[in-house]
């Protein structure tokens, strides 16, 4: 009896260990290839739990463009006698093989992050980068199809260095600012979409400036000062068409329901 | 049984003062119990989260004195004196006066708990908002450069209960950078609603509502609290104007055009 109970407990031990270490296949969404990496990040952050920005690239080949403008325009005759197109990126599909023990250490993470990049590549997308700045890992872009074809370098457009000058404002305001210096430098619009996180923004009530950053690192400070460092991360979406981004935000923080916590 | 000449009565009158959560009350023997003091005077605090449990220490007419309740909301295998915690039948919401919508948050919400009575019922409790399931947004469409906007943005975010029952502000609603962006492509009019739980913070009692669960903060620090009212919130983008929502009121910003 007491080696049947002994066997049992090794059984179980033996098939949750082998639970715990059963590989994770993450993949892109089969009806919207638009963003595929920014679609495994999104489980990664909430498998994981993992502080990740992801940026487009500007996308200007039209391998990697799809005109949508039809498709999603309430009114498509009005669409084509106005002559705005609604283009979109187009990516490949991806999926992904990783263990849960790769994001042991952020040291890990950011090796699993770079080769899940470096196999979308592989695939004939865009190179994307990891690095790591403060309790964030970012994904930037590298390289992207130039209208010719060839891969042409592009850096991350909140390498840009900003300065704002200080002033009464609340984090809302403060971001905004930052995105309007991003416009002001490189010509390319960055709309705050409606995911900001107001609450924490206008609970963060500042005199501060932005002196000589990175637009990345403001707009960290400007969350990490509203809210628990690192709870929020940002997708920042280009819209081939507009030529222009939209800034997204992902609350990646601890807050759990009684649901959750289960 | 009567006990010189009148009928035993456990209940003593008291008269005493409350400030800030500190209180000091007296309760006098009314002569028809079977005690030998003549009064007993309490000192303490109600504590928080909650306010539903008190915890201090005790002085009577005889010479006695020790201390009543822990200054723990959760007390596990300790004294305590709690009461059930009081609970909001529900909330209503209006736009503060002379609020302006702001173009990245949307427009401002101050939600009131009912019953305000006694007045401040809910003072100094603490209210969270948490996601509860999934929205849908109709302006989203797949390739848009903004996400669909279907949950709350700020999960565990804090508010206080102010002196006036009220709390916020709750910011809600578009930002006038997608309201530009989906007008140019043709999706409006379109909008966005989903679900917000609210939850009030709540110490331990045995008699507590068996909704009293577990939250974290978005601090991460544990709390209990009962979820007392799910709201759906969200907005609408027409061709000249927007709309900001909350729990079947809504707020029209006509300057967004």
């Amino acid at each position: 009896m007491r080696r049947t109970i002994l066997l049992a407990v090794s059984v179980c031990l033996f098939i949750r260990v082998g639970l715990c270490q059963s590989p994770i296949t993450i993949s892109s969404d089969s009806s919207d290839l638009s963003r595929p990496i920014s679609t495994l990040l999104d489980q990664i952050r909430e498998r994981q739990g993992l502080p990740v920005t992801y940026e487009d690239p500007r996308y200007s080949n039209s391998a990697d463009i799809d005109d949508v403008t039809t498709k999603i325009s309430h009114d498509p005759s009005e669409a084509e006698r106005s002559g705005h197109r609604t283009l979109i990126p187009k990516g490949k599909a991806i999926s992904f093989v990783y263990a849960p023990t790769d994001f042991n250490s952020s040291q890990q993470a950011e090796s699993v992050v770079a080769r899940m990049l470096q196999e979308y590549r592989m695939l004939g997308g865009p190179t994307f980068r990891v690095m790591r700045d403060g309790v964030r890992l970012h994904v930037v872009p590298v390289d992207v199809l130039d209208a010719g074809g060839n891969r042409a370098r592009q850096g991350s457009i909140l390498d840009t260095v900003v300065s704002v000058p200080g002033g009464p404002r609340d984090g809302g305001g403060l971001l905004q600012a930052i995105c309007d210096e991003v416009k002001k430098q490189t010509g390319y619009e960055v709309g705050v979409g409606p995911s900001a996180p107001s609450n924490d923004l206008d609970g963060y009530r500042t005199t501060e400036g932005i002196d000589h950053m990175s637009a990345r690192s403001a707009i960290e400070r400007v969350l990490d000062k509203s809210s628990r460092p690192g709870s929020f991360v940002w997708d920042l979406y280009y819209d081939p068409g507009d030529k222009s981004y939209g800034l997204n935000f992902t609350y990646v923080g601890p807050a759990r329901t009684p649901d959750s916590l289960r | 049984m009567t006990v010189g000449g009148c009928t035993p009565n456990p209940d003593w009158p008291i008269t005493g003062t409350i400030s800030s959560g500190q209180f000091t009350f007296t309760a006098t023997n009314n002569g028809c119990s079977q005690s030998s003091a003549t009064w007993v005077t309490y000192t303490g605090a109600v504590g928080t989260p909650g306010c539903n449990y008190m915890y201090g220490n005790y002085t009577n007419s005889l010479g006695g004195s020790g201390s009543f309740g822990v200054d723990e909301p959760y007390p596990i295998g300790l004294p305590y004196d709690t009461r059930e915690v009081d609970v909001p039948a529900s909330e209503s919401t209006t736009i503060p006066t002379g609020a302006q919508w702001n173009t990245t948050h949307g427009a401002p919400w101050t939600p009131t708990l009912a019953p305000n009575s006694p007045k401040g019922e809910y003072e100094a409790r603490g209210i969270y908002e948490y996601g509860n399931g999934a929205g849908t947004d109709t302006c989203w469409f797949k390739g848009s450069k903004y996400k669909q906007f279907i949950t709350v943005t700020t999960p565990g975010f804090e508010w206080l209960v102010t002196s006036k029952n009220t709390w916020g502000v709750d910011w809600i609603g578009w930002s006038l950078a997608a309201v530009d962006y989906y007008r140019g492509q043709g999706r409006v009019p379109c909008g966005a609603t989903f679900p917000q739980l609210v939850v009030i913070d709540a110490a331990f009692s045995p008699n507590n509502p068996p909704t009293y669960s577990s939250y974290l903060n978005q601090a991460g620090s544990l709390f209990y609290g009962i979820g007392y009212e799910t709201n759906t919130i969200g907005g609408n983008i027409m061709a000249t104007s927007v709309t900001s929502i909350r729990n079947n009121q809504t707020s029209t910003n006509t300057t967004w055009k």
